[in-house]
Parts: C-alpha cells; sequence; structure tokens
C-alpha cells in the first residue's frame, strides 16, 4: 500500500506527514494503524471518527482543519460511510 | 554429509578447540569455539544429527563458550559467551554452558538476523499447516512444543519464528529448554526420550534440553507455511478452553512477543498484518497436555 501524496485529488497538500508516515490495515476486529515516525502500532476500532481523532492527536491537526484527514481516510475505502 | 555424531569426540574437542568447527542449523552456519572439556561432550548428546565440518569454512555466526580470563577458569570455574569477540551477558557457572550457548544463540539470532521478522515463539507444522505457539516465558509453550514433536509433530523451533518476505516460516531446529517441573513431566510421558544435562540454580530454575527430533533435524531446510497462531496458557487445574482470537488483537500480542519488529519499521508492519491476515489465531488454555494436544490435532484437521 502507498499512501503519498496524490495532488491530483487534493488530498495531503497541507499535511504530507500524514500521508507518508502512516500505514493502515483493514482486520476483522479494528484498524491496525502503523506510524513510521515513531514505530507505535495501533488498533482502533472500525470507526471513522475514531481513526479521525486517533490521526488528529498523532498530527496535532486542530479539528477545523482537518479536510485533509477526512479525504485520506475517505481515500482509504475502508470504512462503509466513506 | 558429516554429522557432528559421525566426529570422535576427540576430533570434536579439537575442531572446537582450534576454532575450526563449524554446524548447520538449518540456513545458518555457525563457527563454535570452545576449550572447556565438557562442553563438546554435551554437544554431542544435543546436536549429534547435525550437519557440520571440522576443517573451518565460512560462517555466519562466530560464537565462543569460554572462561573470561584465568582466574574465572581455576578458580570462580565461570565461562562466557562471545559474539565475534563480545561479552554480551556476564559470566555463568561452567555448569551452564549448554544453557548458555542456547540463550546466546537465541540472543544472537533475535540481534541480527533481519532479514526476517523474529517472533518469540514455538513452530511447529503437522499435516503442513505450520503452527506458531506465542506466548511470554512460564506460559508452557515449551512444554506443549516438546510434547507436540514427540507426538509426531515436525518441530521448526522451540523459541524463535522466523518469518520471511514470503511469509514462510524459516525452521532454526535446535533442543526444546524445558526449565523445573516440565522436565519432569516430559520424561515421565516420554520415557525413551533423552535429555542433555541438568543445569540447576540457573536464573531460570533448572534447565535440561531435550534433542530436537531426527526427522525435524533432517528436514531443517523446509519451510512451513503459517496456518495458526496460538496463544497458549497452562493453568493448574483449569479446563480445556479455546477462543478465537481477533486479528488485530493478535497483531498486538505479537508485536510484544516480537525481537525486530521496530528494527524492521514498516516492513515489519506488513508482514505482521499479513500472518494476521492469512492465520488463524488462537488462544487456548490448559491443564492437560493430553487435551490441548488432542484440540491442536482438531484445529488443524477442521480448519487446516
Amino acid at each position: 500500500m502507498s499512501f503519498a501524496n496524490d495532488s491530483e485529488t487534493g488530498v495531503g497538500i497541507a499535511n504530507p506527514n500524514v500521508f507518508l508516515h502512516f500505514s493502515f490495515r483493514l482486520v476483522d476486529d479494528g484498524v491496525l494503524v502503523f506510524d513510521a515516525a515513531t514505530g507505535d502500532t495501533s488498533l482502533l476500532p472500525f470507526e471513522r471518527l475514531l481513526v479521525l481523532d486517533f490521526l488528529r492527536k498523532r498530527t496535532a491537526e486542530s479539528s477545523t482543519k482537518d479536510c485533509e484527514l477526512q479525504g485520506f481516510i475517505s481515500r482509504l475505502g475502508y470504512f462503509p460511510d466513506c | 554429509m558429516l554429522t557432528v555424531q559421525d566426529v570422535s569426540g576427540r576430533d570434536l574437542a579439537e575442531a572446537m578447540r582450534h576454532g575450526r568447527f563449524r554446524l548447520d542449523i538449518g540456513r545458518l552456519r555457525l563457527k563454535i569455539k570452545s576449550d572447556i572439556p565438557r562442553f563438546p561432550v554435551v554437544f554431542r548428546t544435543l546436536y549429534g544429527r547435525y550437519s557440520c565440518a571440522v576443517n573451518g569454512g565460512e560462517y555466519d555466526f562466530d560464537i565462543s563458550i569460554a572462561p573470561p580470563n584465568w582466574l574465572r577458569r581455576h578458580i570462580a570455574c565461570n565461562i562466557v559467551f562471545e559474539l565475534s569477540g563480545e561479552r554480551p551477558f556476564l559470566p555463568v557457572d561452567a555448569g551452564h554452558a549448554h544453557a548458555l550457548f542456547e540463550w546466546g544463540l537465541n540472543w544472537t539470532i533475535g540481534s541480527f538476523a533481519h532479514n526476517y521478522l523474529i517472533l518469540h515463539s514455538a513452530v511447529l507444522e503437522t499435516r503442513g499447516a505450520g503452527v506458531l505457539l506465542s506466548a511470554v516465558s512460564g506460559s508452557g509453550k515449551s512444554t506443549l512444543a516438546a510434547e507436540l514433536a514427540l507426538s509426531g509433530w515436525r518441530l521448526l523451533s522451540d523459541e524463535l519464528a522466523l518469518l520471511d518476505e514470503k511469509l514462510e516460516l524459516i525452521p532454526c531446529v535446535r533442543p526444546v529448554s524445558l526449565k523445573n517441573s516440565s522436565i519432569d513431566l516430559i520424561q515421565s510421558r516420554h520415557p525413551e526420550a533423552v535429555f542433555g544435562p541438568l543445569a540447576t540454580n540457573t536464573h531460570k530454575g533448572s534447565i535440561a534440553h531435550l534433542p530436537a527430533p531426527g526427522d525435524s533435524i533432517r528436514r531443517g531446510s523446509e519451510s512451513a507455511m503459517p496456518y495458526f497462531i496460538v496463544f497458549p496458557k497452562w493453568i493448574d487445574g483449569a479446563p480445556l478452553r479455546m477462543r478465537a482470537v481477533g486479528q488485530g488483537q493478535a497483531a498486538m500480542r505479537l508485536i510484544d512477543q516480537s525481537f525486530n519488529y521496530s528494527t524492521l519499521g514498516s516492513s515489519g508492519f506488513q508482514r505482521l498484518a499479513e500472518l494476521v491476515g492469512s492465520a488463524e489465531a488462537w488462544e487456548i488454555e490448559y491443564s492437560s497436555l493430553d487435551e490441548a494436544r488432542n484440540a491442536l490435532d482438531e484445529l488443524v484437521e477442521h480448519h487446516g
């Protein structure tokens, strides 16, 4: 999987670190998220808002400027409500 | 193919003394040097069926078991483990030489074989299905591994699961390290089994090593695909209980039991995610080895 910047869709312009440093894998009991910057792996519930909140905290992104994060999660295509 | 048991005791001791001895363990070749008189004697018991060389040659790891200095050789009777001349551990009693060799080799592989994702896990195979037994120390992992190995399962490793980039389990067949009451338990269940000498009063208690079965050693270069990840837990008096473990939970548990997950970075994550995505994960609590063995046999038979 690759999550590099995608300028065509406008995803990742504001905070490219999100796209370069996180890897995701959908598993049967949640979402595994790997943070390459810290080496940490987290298991999150299968819920879009929780993943979004997790990424906000990890990237210190404010909730008013997280359209890129939301776009990023939508692009993953893992979540039924995306 | 020359095996350790083909070499006379004298020649083995000489080759070890002069650094000419090489031991093949699966895909690894070790240079083993030692001038401890008893070391090669017991070594033949534990590694008699392994391929070896006594005239030098290339190697992956340079290991020495020797006294750290004159004083410790003759007065304290201590020995030390060396890897390429470095001494990562404190000296131990000379009677613990084989336990020290096994601990040191575990540390060596876990610290340097980063072409593999390395998990603290026993690995066995039956009917073509690779099974990882992953657990913290004291959970009965090695006891269960010994029971399965002596019941016809192929042993790939008692301690280290080596997962390559193709998600294959690479054998690292070595003696099974049993501790304390597990030694008597396995001896009573399998009186035909021959053990190495008992090392008492180690930091892990009493240790004895069970040589790997001959068939497992002969097939020491055959990889296996992981079909099952099992988290065993021995609890005195507990009834048998098996429970499926989710993929994410399995991944998090395996990370805790990995030697080099953080070293491998994203490739470690991808490999681990593929592992939990392709192998079923189960937790098993048991007090009876018979029940545990039968349950795992059925698991492989019905799901494999």
